[in-house]
């Protein structure tokens, strides 16, 4: 039953979409009529898919635990490239204690001292033991970006379900080594320095829901980020496959394809970009927790 | 001919550029890099802040209306602490935005003041 | 472009707003496969596999190496650079005292020259003072001889103009002429002319 489904949703590929968004498939084969009649030729079917197709998760390996669906999807997939190229590049690259390294190494280097930079700025010196944590999150989620800029590649960062998961933990952890290291005094960080007495039923709530919506400002922000880019490529994508590809008429794909560069471009910018948000918004409110402002 | 007088100049020059290197690399090492929030206020644009804030904002606002439904469900309220709780989720939106304007603005200081005294520095 | 990919994703954070209230609603209407809850579990289950492998291979081997690899190199710059800047100070130093000793053999070597060009015109000058003196001396002797050659010149000139004029007398005159008073009327002539 499970398998079946999988199979019907990658090869749905083409003509017929995922039951999942009807209302939008159809508004793209509307569209893209309209692109083909205005073309007057034939467009090769397979070329242009929804954009929200890129994001659909197709299991690989179906598996359930009880009742819960865990299949190994292509997110999982992508999340194991991840992790096994950024061990890659960090294990293997640094071999040799040359005292000038190598490409990789640099790269490796590089990445260290910026998060540890990053880390010793933001928190201090208590921040150290967070170091590795906060390592693995801005790798994880900076390589997660940049494996989804690969044309065809999924990525994983582009669900909120993953995004909110990592931000969740985030938060809670935090919240934890605050409440471990400060107590009950913790929830000082809910009261303003010298504010009123009189303005904490009204200043504590909404400091309180100020910190409960971190999680999800850290996520939505990463998500969207995500998926909008993914969402721009493609349509960009497709207006060049689709005037490109219409014979005797390469010339109007040119234009689009050089925005598609520079959308591109402008994507991988927003790819490391958005990692180091996450990043420093986790140590900033790690600080926060540690130290209590 | 004087200009590519091989001996003399040369030596000396590289001397000076030596010591120059030598003074560059030991500054290099006893001022550590330029700091991380540098790179994210010289590359966060206004529209990219405008984005920030907008989910500080959003994020606020969904945080208050989903406590405010959850104590409406419990206490059988409806609609009064869904109200609320917009409200406060708003102001705790604005709370955000000011922060994260704010934090932008003193990181912008910060990198503003550090290219000044380098080029002040430079300029001695 | 910045502002197209910024409409977007306001329009985005709207969208997803609003079907995330709608996913608590139904489902199965949500557009975007981000909102197929029947998948959450199993990304959040390979997104807890996954990063719990990151982080111990991080923590365990990575992050250690590296930082190793760092302070070992930051170290041996830290030498390094030590090392040179006081081999530059020693160069300095070097070069210094080498100056120094130069200015002073210069310097030296100037005063040589200086007292030696002083002994020599000292030395002429006192040569050039003996010269003048002997020479000045020897005009004085040679002037006295030629005084006195001249004064006896004079002597026997007187004699000889008395015999001449006594001889011219005894010749013409036949007369003897006293030789004295030849000699006297000779040096009177003499003296007058």
């Amino acid at each position: 039953m499970r398998r079946a489904r999988a199979s019907r949703q990658s090869a749905g590929n083409g003509n017929t979409r995922t039951p999942a968004d009807p209302s939008a498939g159809e508004e793209w084969d509307k569209h893209l009529a309209g692109l083909r009649r205005l073309a007057g030729a034939d467009v090769k079917e397979t070329t242009v898919a929804s954009p929200l197709d890129q994001f659909t998760i197709k299991p690989i390996v179906p598996l359930s635990l009880g009742k819960l669906d865990i299949s190994f999807t292509n997110s999982a997939l992508m999340m194991g490239i991840a992790v096994a190229l950024i061990a890659g590049v960090l294990v293997f690259s640094v071999r040799s204690r040359d005292l000038v390294p190598g490409r990789l190494q640099s790269v490796a280097e590089l990445g260290y001292e910026f998060i540890a930079g990053m880390v010793r700025e933001n928190v201090g010196d208590e921040g150290r033991k967070y170091f590795p944590f906060i390592f693995s999150v801005f790798s994880f989620v900076l390589m997660g970006n940049l494996l989804g800029m690969l044309p065809g590649a999924f990525t994983f960062t582009s669900h909120i379900a993953v995004t909110f998961a990592m931000a969740l933990t985030i938060f809670v952890g935090i919240t934890l080594i605050g409440l471990t290291r400060h107590g009950t005094h913790f929830f000082s960080l809910f009261f303003p320095h010298g504010a009123p007495i009189a303005a904490a039923p009204i200043l504590i709530p909404i400091e309180v829901i100020s910190y409960l919506s971190r999680p999800i400002s850290l996520s939505v922000r990463l998500f969207a980020n995500m998926t909008v880019g993914h969402i721009i490529l493609k349509i960009f994508a497709g207006f060049v496959v689709t005037l490109g590809s219409v014979q005797f008429f390469i010339l109007p794909g040119i234009l689009p394809f050089g925005m598609l560069i520079g959308l591109t471009a402008l994507e991988f910018f927003v790819a490391f970009l958005q990692a180091y948000i996450f990043t420093i918004l986790s140590c900033i409110y790690l600080n926060d927790a540690i130290h209590l402002h | 001919m004087s200009e590519t007088d091989p001996g003399k100049t040369s030596s000396s020059s590289s001397g000076d550029d030596f010591a120059a290197r030598l003074a560059a690399a030991r500054g290099r090492r006893d001022a550590g890099r330029e700091t991380t929030s540098d790179v994210a206020a010289r590359n966060t644009g206004q529209l990219g802040l405008g984005f920030r804030i907008a989910v500080d904002l959003l994020a606020g606002v969904t945080v208050g209306v989903g406590m405010g439904l959850v104590l409406d469900r419990w206490l059988g309220t409806s609609p009064w602490f869904l109200l609320v709780f917009l409200i406060l989720g708003f102001a705790a939106g604005m709370t955000n935005m000011l922060r994260t304007v704010r934090a932008n603005d003193a990181a912008r200081a910060r990198v503003a003041a550090e290219r000044r005294e380098r080029e002040h520095k430079d300029a001695r | 472009m910045m502002i197209l990919r910024a409409l977007l994703l306001a329009s985005a954070a709207s969208v997803c707003l609003s079907i995330d209230m709608a996913m608590a609603a139904d489902a199965q209407k949500a557009g975007m496969p981000q909102f197929d809850l029947t998948r959450f579990p199993s990304q959040i289950f390979w997104l807890g596999v996954a990063f719990v492998v990151l982080y111990l291979i991080m923590s365990k081997v990575a992050l250690p190496r590296i930082g190793a690899v760092l302070e070992a190199r930051a170290n041996r710059i830290g030498s390094d650079l030590d090392r040179a800047s006081a081999l530059t100070a020693e160069a300095d130093q070097t070069r210094a005292a080498y100056e120094k000793t130069l200015g002073e053999s210069r310097a030296k070597a100037q005063d040589v020259g200086r007292s030696t060009e002083a002994a020599l015109a000292k030395e002429s000058a006192e040569r050039q003072a003996v010269l003048g003196n002997e020479l000045a001396g020897r005009i004085r002797d040679a002037e006295a001889r030629i005084a006195a050659a001249k004064s006896a010149a004079m002597a026997n000139l007187a004699g000889v103009a008395a015999d001449t004029a006594s001889l011219a007398v005894e010749r013409v005159a036949g007369v003897k002429v006293d030789p004295a008073e030849a000699a006297d009327a000779a040096r009177v002539a003499l003296a007058r002319a």
